[in-house]
């Protein structure tokens, strides 16, 4: 041990110049580690570390939470004021498949004194395909029999199965869709995750993949390197000025008076104060330039067909819904499946059939879990700027609808405890 | 296992603790060679264990005839041992790597006579199978310690492991650089010392190669996919996408491709010297900054010098080399060339660089006797000036032929000439979604600065360790700088162009 130590005293005198980055590089990771870098970064990441901020705190406590994806990111949250002393906070994320759901409410529930009075799940039932449900490490199942295997059970399959295949490559292409939708979208669970909880949530193989794939994110400075480029060329970020109070109107929403030039620092730190303003809200189709909207429009038919075909080939996997439901059971939070409304001519395709026809048996073996649809469950495709975010009328209609129909269901089925005891107080003092 | 992934970091690591904990152990080189051999076959089986079956049978095949090659004395079993040995190599290899190559060019020549030719040929002739990563570098490096046994330039190895060492060891098995068993097996066999100034030149070259690697190759390869599109699957199913280039960004996607391939080879190869270093065992550099060679015969001494060494060695020297008059001299070069573009991969593209490559440096060296010396009188700033040209020609024309090298196919190849060729050159709009020629040149070269400066250094100073020498706080900038490029701008996991050859 002493002469360890003394080959490592030789070493850092005889290569300072090593030692000196080693140090700058030291003073760079603390730097990503106690500043807040992730203003610096892109939207998406910058959304779900305020959510995984948010998540793990310890309060406040909200009445109802609000889980989904993209689009019931729309929905507005409530702020606990006047007569309706109840909360409601969106914490819906986008693109994140649909297995993190009961992990996100453990997330949730672990910190918090009051559990919600309910959980509204507002994503669209699309979440819960099949595809999106497959072992990440073996998305075409070519040595992995479940999701639940065992390490053990996968290197053994990978040594007794290869020579089956020959010397013909791989079928790539089963994998390619996974593969590419955890290229894009593995930052979000990566990001709102911590290693630990990641080795609960995962098992066998699948858990080693999620974690050599964790691993480098603990550098901070890699985990951050976009944001900390970003303040290397913008050292200090200046704050945006307010919109004009009539950029709330659609009317205006490609006004370029209401579409000002934001640097990254800016989009985030407007993104932070209106999801804090709205309590989780944003229509993510606002967020689409007006040649993104005009080009959708165009192809907009073809567009509605070919997602049509996409539903007519794509089948269901309930799994991950049943999970959520067990954990909100355990924990003792009613669950409300409210999904947002979708496009009118996905109604009848078999995938969206298939759903409501198994709906039915899990709500049956969960009747602490309710179902309450909008008045309008389905909107014309007109009201969606790319047959998945609304436009800008489509969400106030959305969430007209929300508070009209939705929300005094799910106050009569699950009442706010933490309101009912906010009043209670009130009229003692 | 690619080095630029977090899962070689973490195997290295292992390895290396693992490694060096054995040398104290009694009989410790045997430990760490046994150990190096099992690490060496879980890297590359963890790509795909079941062609650890073909290395192995190389392995085999190579051991045993050095065996009997050495026992057999003199006379005609040497010999038939020898082709033996190059007979099953270049068998495996051609099954896997050619097999599909010759089949598709025998019917694609019997259809041009007969169109109904092997009417299910894709069916039932070809076999399409993988290509095995790195089989032709291990291949070749196996195969030249026969040859080099029958020449009787070295010893048959006896011990059965260490011979598969050789064979495998990890960090050159598959991309290279291709050693000599003359050079590779003794440091094998003997007792390894630790040593910091291995380790210093380790982490150098380590840090080195993968900025060369994550960052300058993985930064240009999306601006040269702009003009080359992003593989053949893009090019098949839009071949039309290739044409009408403008001849400018064609010329600056073609040198950016050769700044690209050369940054990802020689990134890899510098890797795999690095960590080689690290378990002090020394490899041969595989690639001395080729962008300042003066004439094309300087370029392959900097380009891949394993494989050019290999070429000249088993192929050039053994046909006569330049012993017997101008004309086989030409041949045997042209020969040569050609053999190099076939190992590069099974495809008529490659065949035409080779020759491309052979024509270039017979050309230069049929004219170089000719060509005007520069005189000494002019000042130094005027011959720096003229080097400077002739170094930008020379890889200019290196980059060029890219243009076979990175086709899909020789009608590719002919559209990007054709843009070429095609003047006067639009340099002021974009073209097919490529910025104008100029801003596109600029955005490129932005890629290179760095390197070139750190190029240049080597270059002017004639060592790829020239960093050790210069002032402690120039030498932390300088890793501090690479490093920031590696950790905020590099790219991880991609995989390495060569890997494919």
């Amino acid at each position: 041990m002493r002469n360890w130590i003394q080959t490592s005293a030789a070493f850092v005198r005889r290569y300072p110049a090593a030692w000196i980055c080693v140090g700058i590089f030291a003073a760079v990771e603390l730097f990503a580690r106690i500043a807040p870098v992730e203003y610096g970064m892109g939207a998406a990441v910058f959304l779900t570390k305020h959510r995984r901020d948010l998540v793990d705190a310890s309060g406040p406590d909200f009445d109802y939470i609000i889980f989904g994806e993209s689009r019931s990111l729309s929905l507005l949250g409530h702020a606990p004021t006047g007569p309706e002393n109840w909360s409601v906070y969106n914490l819906s994320l986008p693109a994140m498949g649909s297995r993190y759901y009961s992990y996100y409410l453990e997330k949730y529930l672990a910190n918090r004194y009051n559990k919600p009075s309910a959980l509204i799940f507002a994503g669209d039932m699309a979440v819960f395909q099949e595809g999106w449900n497959l072992p990440l490490h073996d998305p075409a199942r070519i040595y992995t029999d479940s999701r639940e295997d065992t390490l053990l059970q996968y290197l053994s399959h990978r040594i007794v199965r290869r020579p089956a295949q020959g010397l013909s490559p791989p079928p790539a292409a089963a994998n390619a869709p996974q593969e590419a939708i955890w290229e894009t979208y593995s930052h979000r669970y990566l990001f709102l995750f911590s290693p630990a909880e990641l080795m609960h949530q995962f098992h066998g193989a699948e858990r080693l993949f999620v974690l050599r794939e964790a691993a480098p994110l603990q550098y901070y400075t890699f985990r951050y390197r976009d944001a900390l480029r970003y303040f290397l060329s913008n050292p200090f970020p200046q704050a945006a000025e307010p919109l004009p109070a009539e950029c709330r109107l659609c009317a205006n929403s490609y006004a370029p008076m209401c579409r000002p030039d934001l640097t990254q620092f800016q989009d985030n730190a407007a993104l932070a104060a209106g999801l804090d303003a709205r309590y989780g809200q944003i229509n993510l189709g606002d967020r689409l330039t007006l040649e993104q909207v005009m080009s959708y429009s165009v192809i907009r038919d073809r567009l509605v067909k070919d997602t049509q075909d996409f539903f007519n080939r794509i089948r269901p996997d309930l799994r991950p819904l049943i999970a959520l439901l067990e954990t909100a059971r355990r924990a003792g939070v009613p669950v409300v499946l409210a999904p947002t409304p979708t496009v009118r001519e996905y109604r009848d395709t078999r995938f969206y059939k298939e759903i409501e026809a198994q709906l039915p048996g899990i709500l049956a073996r969960y009747p602490e879990a309710h179902r309450i649809d909008f008045a309008e469950p389905h909107l014309p495709a007109e009201r969606f700027v790319d047959q998945i975010h609304y436009d800008c009328a489509g969400a106030e209609q959305v969430n007209a609808d929300f508070y009209r129909t939705v929300m005094p269901q799910v106050l009569r089925v699950a009442p706010p405890a933490q309101g009912r005891r906010l009043r209670a107080l009130d009229s003692e003092l | 296992m690619v080095f630029n992934s977090f899962i070689f970091l973490i195997f290295f690591v292992i390895v290396y603790v693992v490694y060096w904990s054995l040398s104290r152990a009694p009989g410790g080189l045997r430990l760490q060679n046994r150990f190096l051999l099992f690490a060496s076959y879980v890297f590359y089986g963890w790509w795909d264990w079941f062609f650890l079956i073909l290395i192995l049978i190389s392995t085999l095949v190579d051991y045993l005839m050095g065996l009997w090659i050495e026992a057999a004395g003199e006379g005609r079993r040497r010999r038939v041992f020898l082709w033996a040995s190059v007979a099953i190599n270049l068998g495996i290899l051609g099954v896997f790597k050619y097999f599909d190559f010759f089949a598709g060019s025998f019917v694609s020549a019997a259809r041009a006579f007969d169109p109904g030719a092997f009417p299910d040929a894709e069916s039932s002739l070809f076999l399409r199978v993988i290509l095995p990563v790195g089989i032709s570098f291990y291949t070749f490096q196996s195969m030249a310690y026969t040859i080099d046994v029958y020449r009787r330039q070295i010893p048959a190895e006896r011990n059965f492991l260490d011979f598969a060492l050789f064979v495998t060891f990890f960090p050159q098995l598959v991309a290279g650089p291709i050693e000599r068993a003359g050079d590779l097996l003794p440091q094998l066999k003997t007792p390894r010392k630790f040593n910091w100034d291995d380790q210093r030149n380790g982490v150098w070259f380590i840090l080195l190669g993968f900025f060369l690697k994550t960052y300058v190759a993985d930064s240009i390869g999306p601006l040269v996919n702009q003009v080359y599109l992003n593989g053949a699957a893009e090019y098949h199913a839009n071949p039309a996408a290739v044409a009408g280039h403008g001849g400018a960004q064609v010329l600056f996607a073609s040198i950016g491709f050769a700044f690209q391939i050369y940054c990802d080879f020689a990134g890899y190869s510098t890797i795999a010297l690095g960590s080689a270093s690290l378990l002090g065992v020394r490899l041969t550099m595989n690639f001395e900054t080729p962008q300042f060679s003066q004439n094309p015969a300087e370029l392959w001494r900097r380009w891949h010098s394993t494989l050019n060494r290999w070429v000249t060695d088993y192929v050039y020297i053994p046909l006569g080399g330049s012993r017997y008059g101008v004309w086989n001299k030409y041949r045997n070069l042209l020969l040569a060339f050609f053999l190099t573009g076939l190992w590069h991969g099974a495809n008529w593209t490659f065949v035409l660089w080779g020759l491309f490559m052979g024509f270039w440096i017979a050309g230069y060296d049929l004219t170089r006797a000719r060509l005007p010396k520069m005189p000494e009188a002019w000042p130094t700033w005027l011959q720096g000036g003229v080097r400077g040209l002739k170094m930008a020609a020379v890889f200019g024309a290196f980059g060029i032929s890219a243009t076979f090298f990175r086709a899909y196919d020789i009608q590719h190849s002919y559209e990007l000439w054709k843009s070429m060729l095609s003047m006067p050159w639009n340099l002021a709009d974009e073209i097919r979604g490529v910025k104008p020629a100029l801003l596109y040149g600029f955005d490129l070269f932005q890629k290179i600065g760095l390197l070139m400066v750190l190029d240049y250094m080597w270059h002017r100073k004639n060592d790829a360790l020239w960093i050790f020498k210069q002032h402690m706080l120039l030498r932390a900038a300088v890793y501090s700088i690479l490093f920031y490029f590696i950790i905020f701008k590099g790219s991880f996991g991609k995989e390495v162009i060569y890997f494919a050859f």
